[in-house]
């Protein structure tokens, strides 16, 4: 079972096999949900936004008709779930204070109610994950969607292009200019694990 | 190739996708500063596989697991009730249960349409049938009201009473339901089944009897010769229970005949007085149906036919008017 492709697997659960789903789920749970995650920087919405796309996809597995990726055909469906959800989000007009606005590092409730970084994220792996994190968060949506694609999925670049809907030249010059942002913004990072490197 | 081409190809030869992966590697040998770009973008990657990842909630994850269980049991009962190949055929009215919502919308509203379109033809034939007075009285709810009050009630006009003759006989045609489709099945059923009742045990009746019911008086009669008819049948030791049944329905029958029967003495009393007192009335072929009908229920056959016979002139009225003219007794 774990060797069929995902295009097969969601054949065989559109057939009545309810293991090719878990397979195929077991696939995706992860990289899906942490694209979420990225790209809409609340945990919340994007636990409510993973329930949505894989609700989509179960109901909607009839309609999948095999022309491009199982993959391709999640993420777009996650993307708009994505866009769908911005949409509601500027119709209220307010931010949620769980979500990390542009130019800040925290998260509105963590700045007004806890000023400094807790103990355990002092910890230097982690600090240099939340700086990671934080600067790929500050990347324009554009790049940072084509950077999650490509990066934490995966995707082929052609792939990345019809998710977003957009041409592969496009794509990959999204691609180039989030990677220069975050080499500048993660230039310190660099150094400090180059003396690193050097003392050891 | 220079450096500018040079470093726009760095990203693509990290990706494998470069155009002249040759000349920029050997760019990348003779010049630092495109060596330099080369490892930033490297450095910029490896960093961005440090991004944590997280899990998702193993209650979404179940609720998830669930609903695609769910939702394949629902769209393949078949296979989830555990029946492969040998599975038996769906049943009819399973597969009916699949059909689209817009099919069963459409045929709910053709049916719709159907029974809309029968009710005035219905009404229609009720309001021809033989005995149009007799069956509306079974079923007008002005029946249940006291009669003698209703018989002491004289119609503030003729025309109101003409309007309250021909509305027992056209809105409330039978049967006492508030359907007029579903009134109208039973209806012509039943009126001529209880005609052959009423004929049979006229036959069955004793001379006695007759002659004792000619001596009633005439709005009485029927009811007392039915009566007697239903009495004598029982003891002569007929169906018993049928019978028994059969006389009661036949008695409210009588009842409203009754009814029928004062009402037209009512209404022709009130239209002789009109055609007596107001020179130059015509009536209109409508109420010379409806007259000529009241002159058959009081037994006044040669005025019956006057009037149907008027009524037969029109072509609104004719059809309805030959039909009661052959329901009058030959001459």
């Amino acid at each position: 079972m774990s060797d069929l492709s995902d295009e097969e697997l969601l054949r065989a659960y559109r057939d009545g096999d309810s293991e090719a789903f878990k397979v195929l789920f077991q696939r995706y749970r992860g990289p899906l949900f942490n694209f979420l995650l990225r790209r809409v920087g609340d945990r919340g919405r994007a636990e409510e936004l993973y329930q949505d796309s894989w609700t989509k996809v179960i109901e909607r597995c009839s309609a999948f008709r095999g022309d491009s990726k199982f993959s391709t055909w999640l993420y777009t469906i996650a993307r708009n779930a994505c866009i769908d959800h911005q949409r509601k989000m500027k119709f209220r007009g307010h931010a949620s204070l769980d979500q990390t606005q542009r130019g800040a590092s925290n998260p509105m409730v963590e700045r007004v109610a806890n000023p400094g970084l807790a103990p355990d994220q002092l910890a230097v792996g982690q600090a240099l994950r939340e700086r990671i994190r934080i600067a790929v968060e500050e990347l324009p949506e554009e790049q940072r969607e084509v950077f999650l694609l490509r990066q934490l999925q995966g995707l082929g670049f052609k792939e990345v292009a019809e998710v977003v809907g957009a041409p592969v030249n496009t794509v990959k010059s999204r691609m180039r200019y989030a990677l220069e942002r975050l080499q500048l913004g993660l230039d310190d990072l660099r150094e400090q694990a180059g003396k690193g490197a050097e003392k050891a | 190739m220079n450096c500018e081409e040079c470093k726009e190809q760095v990203f693509e030869l990290i990706e494998r996708e470069a155009v002249d992966p040759e000349g920029v590697r050997a760019i990348l040998a003779d010049c630092p500063d495109c060596r330099a770009e080369f490892e930033a973008m490297k450095a910029a990657l490896a960093l961005a596989k440090e991004l944590p990842v997280e899990e998702p909630p193993a209650d979404i994850d179940a609720a998830i697991l669930s609903l695609a269980d769910r939702r394949l049991r629902s769209a393949v009962p078949e296979l989830a009730s555990g029946a492969g190949e040998d599975a038996k055929p769906v049943p009819f009215y399973k597969k009916m249960a699949q059909v689209p919502p817009w099919a069963m919308a459409a045929v709910a509203l053709l049916a719709v349409g159907v029974g809309v379109w029968s009710i005035p033809r219905t009404v229609q034939f009720e309001s021809d049938a033989d005995q149009p007075m007799f069956e509306a009285k079974e079923a007008v709810p002005v029946a249940e009201a006291p009669r003698d009050e209703r018989l002491a009630r004289e119609p503030a006009s003729e025309e109101a009473a003409f309007a309250a003759m021909d509305d027992i006989a056209e809105v409330a045609p039978v049967g006492g339901t508030e359907s007029a489709k579903s009134a109208g099945r039973p209806a012509r059923r039943r009126v001529p089944r209880a005609k052959k009742r009423r004929d049979a045990m006229a036959k069955q009746s004793a001379p006695e009897a007759e002659a004792e019911n000619r001596a009633m008086a005439p709005a009485a009669a029927p009811a007392v010769k039915k009566g007697e008819g239903v009495a004598q049948r029982s003891s002569a030791g007929g169906a018993v229970a049928e019978d028994a049944a059969f006389g009661s329905a036949e008695l409210d029958d009588l009842d409203a005949k009754r009814d029928a029967t004062s009402e037209c003495r009512v209404r022709v009393g009130a239209f002789e007085r009109r055609l007596r007192d107001e020179k130059g009335y015509a009536p209109a072929p409508e109420e010379e149906l409806a007259i000529g009908r009241c002159y058959h229920r009081l037994d006044e056959t040669a005025k019956a036919r006057k009037w149907l016979e008027r009524a037969a002139a029109d072509p609104s009225t004719q059809r309805r008017a030959r039909k009661a003219l052959q329901a009058l007794p030959s001459e």
